[in-house]
């Protein structure tokens, strides 16, 4: 049989069914660019400086599970840290919490589209900086490798070859396919379904940090942090400790204003302390600098 | 859109690729087989098959991938089966359900006087499947097999949720990276376009055109002329054939 008449057999001999897929494409792309991104200006709400993207509610968007930082209480409302700071933002200014729990890879884009007011628990990178405003820092991260108490361990090198887990959309990502390379590197959806495979033994280790191990050895015990030295896997010095903020949209820098007043009157007071201290998030390493980062946001 | 973005797609392409060339082959020797079982003369190979298609096409896929993934993971982990591996099974099991009712539709749909004809002329069951009624209902099920292997492209999708590297987590780490979610999201429909409209071309292909019927111009096509097929009859009221009827 010659080519010509293998062709014809697997395609039509009319352009109609072509047709119709560019025709099904052209209907995505239009569906798509009319729902792509919605925008939304945010509400003024009474005696509030920033606008919300739901009046009267405080709209949050974080990772679920994501103790000691930030996760869902048993009564639905904030816990961990920055769960404790937002909820004070909240109460502040007289707004209701409105929870949106998501992925982590979604949720700069959740921010910066005005699906939600504030995002939680994430490092400085120039792109995020880009779509979002920063607030000032909260804590300060180390990164470690999150492991069985009796798993080996003698430095990052005695990780190389096994699987090793993190959540995709973390900025530390394409260090860790560097060193441990892409087949070893399991990126799940979040990070409670990371420290299960941990738990479960199907992976190695969970490329935790300081700021979040604690929540999950605090449930599980049998896990341990070890924390990364300074020059391993050849990781940035401000990735390998990373001030971590919470963000808001580009254009609601008055939000970002808020978060870090109630923080500073939580510092001042000493209740931020106390919250860091009751997840077992301490020392000097820890506490972070006042300043915000550069603002790159258009 | 970078050329860059594309060449970093096919590494999960190329992966989702081979998990539904896999899962398809598979999937569609399961399904004839459960098919078969449904249709058994044997009473608790018929219960067998029944649980398990109500069983497993009541499940969403993402519950049984995580289910697989997080429950008897590790099981199978000793066992040797990957993530990826797992993803074949929870593709395998949701849609060979599916596929498996399809088949017995359609085998149901033969007229029993086929059956008996068969009989008559000392055909074995098997035999009669085989040479009789499998033959017929081939080409029908080409358009149903095509449905179920899109369906295993769609569903491949989730297999990012245990890890599995595919199309899906290779357009979200592009999207944490770039943050042009819609350009991202519309080149991998692209891509999954070029999986899925190949396979209604294909299936075509081996399935063969001898059932399709053009209406041609002449006397025989008239609405009151009488055919020549007495299964297609409208006044042919011969009952299908049932698993019950055995």
């Amino acid at each position: 049989m010659n080519l010509r008449a293998s062709a014809k057999r697997f395609f039509p001999r009319n352009p109609r069914m072509i047709g119709s897929a560019l025709a099904a494409l052209a209907v995505l792309t239009t569906t798509a660019t009319a729902c792509g991104g919605s925008d939304t200006g945010g509400h003024e709400s009474d005696g509030v400086p920033f606008k919300t993207a739901e009046k009267g509610h405080l709209t949050v968007t974080y990772s679920e599970s994501y103790l000691p930082k930030i996760a869902t209480g048993e009564e639905g409302q904030l816990i961990g840290y920055e769960g404790f700071l937002l909820t004070k933002v909240a109460e502040k200014y007289g707004l209701k919490l409105k929870l949106k729990p998501t992925e982590f890879a979604s949720q700069v884009l959740f921010v910066s589209q005005g699906k939600a007011d504030v995002g939680t628990g994430t490092y400085y990178t120039d792109k995020r900086a880009k779509q979002v405003f920063y607030s000032r820092p909260n804590v300060n991260d180390r990164l470690g490798a999150l492991m069985l108490k009796n798993a080996s361990w003698s430095g990052v090198d005695s990780l190389k070859g096994k699987p090793i887990a993190s959540v995709t959309g973390y900025s530390y990502n394409d260090y860790l396919i560097k060193a441990y390379g892409e087949s070893n590197v399991k990126l799940f959806p979040s990070y409670a379904e990371a420290a299960k495979a941990t738990l479960n033994k199907q992976v190695s280790a969970f490329m935790g940090s300081t700021g979040t191990a604690p929540g999950i050895i605090k449930q599980n015990p049998q896990l341990t942090l070890h924390a990364l030295a300074d020059g391993d896997l050849d990781l940035p010095a401000n990735i390998l400790v990373s001030p971590t903020y919470d963000y808001v949209r580009c254009d609601n820098a008055g939000l970002a204003d808020a978060v870090d007043e109630v923080l500073d009157e939580l510092i001042e007071s000493g209740e931020w302390q106390k919250q860091l201290d009751s997840w077992g998030v301490g020392g000097e390493e820890y506490l972070p600098s006042r300043n915000r980062p550069d603002q790159l946001c258009a | 859109m970078e050329t860059s973005w594309i060449s970093f797609l096919i590494r999960g392409f190329e992966t989702t690729v081979m998990l539904v060339v896999i899962s398809s082959v598979i999937t569609v020797v399961a399904a004839a087989v459960v098919a078969l079982g449904r249709i058994s003369t044997r009473r608790s190979v018929r219960l067998l098959t029944r649980v398990y298609v109500e069983v497993f096409r009541s499940i969403p896929l993402p519950v049984l991938l995580a289910g697989l993934y997080f429950g008897f993971g590790p099981q199978f982990e000793n066992i040797g089966v990957t993530a990826f591996g797992l993803a074949v099974l929870g593709l395998v099991l949701n849609e060979t359900a599916y596929l498996a009712e399809v088949y017995r539709g359609l085998i149901s749909s033969v007229r029993i006087g086929q059956w008996r004809a068969a009989a008559s002329l000392g055909l074995t069951r098997w035999q009669t499947l085989r040479h009789v009624l499998i033959p017929q209902v081939t080409t029908a099920a080409g358009p149903q097999t095509a449905n179920g292997i899109i369906y295993l492209v769609k569903g491949s999708a989730l297999a990012s949720l245990i890890t599995v590297p595919e199309l899906t987590m290779y357009g979200t780490r592009l999207v944490v990276d770039t943050f042009r979610p819609l350009e991202v999201y519309l080149l991998i429909a692209v891509f999954y376009l070029l999986l899925t409209v190949p396979v209604a071309y294909v299936t075509r292909a081996m399935t063969g055109r001898r059932g399709r019927v053009r209406p041609k111009r002449g006397p025989h096509t008239r609405p009151d002329a009488p055919r020549d097929s007495a299964g297609s009859s409208p006044q042919h009221t011969e009952k299908a054939w049932t698993s019950t009827s055995t």
